[in-house]
């Protein structure tokens, strides 16, 4: 992200497809930690409480929608920088796999700034060659 | 892209979407479907579907028959309700489910609704035949959220509780635990008190199975889209490719 000469030189329509994605994929990875801890709450520690468990099964139904716009971004980033179709499928993993987005958000996004359209390389690649 | 890779993605593409589809319209049937009344089973007794202090939710709207006695507690008269259009009150009174019949080895207590009369007539809401056995036949209601403060009664009866909802935990303090979480809705009634007619099958739409089925369908165009797509671009790039090799 540091890496001014490299962003300058990405389309603007890109650098907001970037934007767009790395936003939703912070937004749904938290969101799925959510979910998956009130998971552990309802099946693991057995918490029956009725205004928990309609809270819980709101959070899911909302990470549902929020999924969807992510997925939505996900497309149309992928759209643009012409990646493999497994590509895809990481990127939308992301939103249902704990942490997974996280991970997967921060080498894609290395990778688009530096300019990199080699998709299936490691980022650090790409990166050491920009530099 | 070779012919056989384009049918594998057309394939997998197919599944996916047929698999989004059903699940889409397995949550649409379910959004209309779950309003249920009464359930077409016959009535069992009530130990093979529901035990004292569990969830009432899964079996609402089963019939079953309940041995006991009615409890030596006060009759719970519920005012301000609609029955058919009309002003009416209802009858629930505290039944001693005995140790044989709940299925746990112990008596419980079960609210019955016994039945209803028209506002502002008076049969005796109290038990005239303490102690005797009885079988109650009827099909189990959700318990009613409990209200606060208690309804104004124009002539209210000595030993009778006045309430305005068929909320059992109200009673719990009164009445011997354990208590049954669901209410049983009696066909019998009795002299002065009709069986409360079955509720009519409510058509509501449940707006969470609305919105998963809308999400399933979503996914299913997600996923054609995207095949599409790429089907278009790779078959562009093997065009190109092809003089090449």
């Amino acid at each position: 992200m540091t890496d001014a000469p490299a962003q300058s030189a990405l389309d603007p329509r890109t650098r907001g497809a970037l934007l767009r994605y790395r936003v939703m994929a912070f937004v749904t990875g938290t969101f799925l930690l959510v979910v998956c801890f009130d998971m552990i709450l309802k099946y693991i520690v057995k918490i029956d409480d009725p205004t928990f468990l309609e809270i819980t099964s709101w959070i899911a139904i909302v990470h549902g929608w929020i999924y969807i716009i992510y997925l939505v971004t996900v497309v149309q980033l992928w759209l643009r920088q012409h990646w493999a179709l497994g590509r895809l499928f990481t990127m939308a993993l992301g939103g249902v796999v704990p942490f997974l987005s996280f991970i997967v958000e921060r080498k894609v996004a290395r990778e688009v700034l530096s300019g990199g359209d080699v998709a299936g390389e490691s980022a650090g690649d790409a990166e050491g060659e920009v530099a | 892209m070779s012919a056989l890779a384009r049918a594998g993605v057309i394939a997998v593409t197919a599944l996916a979407v047929a698999v989004c589809v059903a699940l889409g319209w397995w949550q649409w049937t379910r959004a209309s479907q779950q309003a249920i009344t009464v359930a077409p089973e016959p009535a069992v007794p009530i130990a093979e579907v529901l035990t004292p202090a569990t969830k009432a939710s899964p079996v609402v709207g089963r019939q079953v028959t309940v041995a006991g006695t009615w409890a030596d507690e006060a009759p719970v008269v519920v005012v301000d309700r609609t029955v058919d259009g009309e002003p009416a009150e209802l009858l629930v009174r505290a039944l001693t489910v005995g140790a044989g019949a709940t299925g746990t080895g112990e008596t419980a207590t079960l609210a019955v609704l016994v039945g209803w009369r028209a506002a502002g007539e008076d049969p005796d809401p109290s038990v005239v035949q303490k102690n005797a056995q009885v079988t109650v036949t009827g099909y189990l209601r959700a318990p009613e959220e409990a209200t606060v403060g208690e309804p104004t009664v124009a002539n209210p009866q000595e030993g009778v509780v006045y309430t305005d909802s068929v909320s059992p935990s109200e009673w719990a303090q009164e009445w011997p635990s354990p208590l049954y979480s669901a209410v049983l809705s009696s066909y019998d009634g009795e002299p002065g008190w009709q069986p409360l007619p079955p509720p009519p099958p409510e058509t509501h739409l449940n707006f969470r199975s609305i919105a998963y089925a809308v999400e399933w369908w979503l996914f299913g165009a997600f996923a054609l889209f995207i095949s599409w797509r790429w089907m278009r671009d790779n078959g562009r790039n093997a065009q190109q490719k092809e003089p090449a090799t």
